[in-house]
């Protein structure tokens, strides 16, 4: 560690550097193909560095939330879950909702979980030139994946990781509470064009831990002599603000279905025009859940290892907050290795 | 599945080192986490309140409602001077949304009958492999 006075100057020059904005970080560096895409979404498949290759199959789709930007799973290159698992031997694609806007706002989950998803499990096994995924949903992906693996039981799903995936909505705290019992209705917030603005979904994620940001910045003042830190501090900022917006159809039915009548608890969820039942998902199943998670807080996700008919469930419980799965300290030393090593036991060398 | 165990002794036997001791924070910061920490889990507990809803609920609600009417307020001036209007081009927006809905609902269908029409071509084809492979035998 530097000296009293070598901080200081550290201190100076890196706050300089932040104020002007000139230390911004290299965000989703991790070289990558477009294989597939339809309106905004769009399917991407990592490139393996140079020496590296696949020797894990099935591949592993993930499907990113429709809250947040996917770039978070790709943040830098010290600090990137799709690099780890590139570097574990994974064969590795993201589907990635792009940022919706008008012509997005109709869509329903029925859109994304009968059309998108399936479409792009085939462009992937097309790609990878297998029969086979390995399928990750984080957040709100996770529970499109659900939906998914209990509604097209006939998909070629091997095994199924759900990462900070809320069931329980009625231990959501604050964000499901202001819906819940009719004190606002989803259009209360849904604006002209017919989308939740990022504005609100901000709004709604900061008054979680109203003095969050004041400690932020305190953390940042601490250590501003630290490149390192700041770097990793300014990339996950950007991120944490960095909100899309969400679908008016699919929030309707996320207050009414999800929130309202908390159908994931009850396993059986109104769908379509029939419904889908968590017990009919069989296969190998792994709930990994935060302890100190503030967005979906553990009792929201626990009871998912309970809820799907996987004989094959188990659950993964960290110490760390939302994001500490994919990016960060925890998810380095412990978050990624545990998951890739589930993931690695459920799938064959080649 | 659970976190990975505290140090044990490594293959050889021997106790792996312990991690070197951890730097205490800066006063200040010691001074600032004791007044934020009791505040912040206050105002944590606040905004999970009945009443800290009610009233941002409320908020929200009021200020969708002024912001309606004062686009209407604005909006009749702007009739006036003949200026277009945010709402103007908000409709303009969803219908061209919309239209971009229908173009891919009929690019869908397109293309699933597309794909129906290939998967009836194919058994026919295939049929017609078995049938000669039967006529010579």
């Amino acid at each position: 560690m530097p000296s009293l006075i070598e901080r200081q100057v550290l201190r100076a020059r890196n706050g300089l550097a932040y104020l002007a904005g000139t230390n911004r970080p290299a965000i989703a560096q991790t070289p990558k193909d477009t294989v597939w895409r339809r309106d905004k979404a769009q399917l991407w498949r990592y490139r393996h560095a140079e020496g590296e290759g696949v020797s894990i199959a099935p591949p592993i789709l993930i499907v990113h939330s429709l809250v947040s930007k996917s770039y978070v799973l790709d943040l830098m290159p010290n600090n990137s879950m799709i690099r780890y698992l590139l570097g574990e031997g994974f064969d590795v694609f993201l589907l990635d909702w792009g940022v919706a806007d008008a012509a997005e706002a109709e869509n329903t989950l029925e859109d994304y979980v009968d059309d998108y998803i399936p479409e792009a499990i085939q462009a992937t096994l097309r790609e990878a030139e297998t029969d086979e995924v390995n399928l990750i949903g984080y957040c709100f992906g996770g529970v499109l994946t659900l939906l998914l693996a209990a509604g097209h039981p006939e998909l070629p799903i091997r095994s199924l990781v759900t990462l900070a995936t809320p069931a329980d909505y009625s231990k959501m705290g604050f964000m499901s509470q202001m819906f819940a019992r009719g004190r606002l209705d989803p259009d209360d917030v849904i604006d002209d064009t017919g989308l939740v603005s990022s504005t609100r979904m901000d709004e709604g994620f900061q008054a979680l831990k109203p003095t969050d940001q004041l400690v932020q910045q305190v953390n940042l003042l601490q250590n501003l002599w630290n490149e390192e830190f700041v770097e990793g501090f300014v990339a996950m900022n950007q991120w944490a603000r960095d909100q899309v917006p969400f679908p008016g159809a699919a929030f309707r039915q996320t207050v009414q279905v999800l929130i309202r009548d908390n159908a994931l608890m009850r396993g059986v969820i109104p769908f379509g025009r029939g419904e889908v039942r968590l017990q009919d998902i069989r296969v190998p199943y792994l709930n990994a859940f935060a302890e100190q998670d503030g967005i979906v807080p553990a009792a929201a996700s626990a009871p998912l290892t309970e809820l799907v008919g996987s004989e094959d469930a188990s659950e993964l419980r960290l110490q760390s907050g939302h994001v500490g799965f994919v990016a960060g300290r925890q998810a380095a030393k412990v978050a990624r290795p545990q998951i890739a090593d589930w993931i690695r036991r459920h799938s064959d060398e080649v | 599945m659970t976190p990975p165990k505290s140090p044990e002794p490594d293959s050889s036997g021997e106790e792996r080192k312990a991690p070197p001791p951890r730097r205490l924070p800066p006063l200040w910061r010691l001074a600032f986490d004791l007044v934020e920490r009791p505040i912040g889990a206050a105002s944590e507990s606040f905004v999970q309140s009945e009443v800290f809803m009610d009233a941002l609920a409320a908020g929200w609600k009021v200020q969708r409602r002024m912001t309606r009417e004062v686009q209407r307020g604005i909006g009749l001036w702007l009739d006036v001077l003949a200026v277009p209007r945010r709402s103007d081009l908000t409709t303009l927006v969803n219908q061209v949304a919309s239209l971009e809905r229908q173009v891919r609902q009929v690019t869908r269908e397109l293309e699933r009958r597309n794909g129906s029409e290939i998967s009836q071509q194919r058994p026919a084809a295939t049929t017609r492999r078995s049938s000669a492979k039967a006529k010579g035998r």
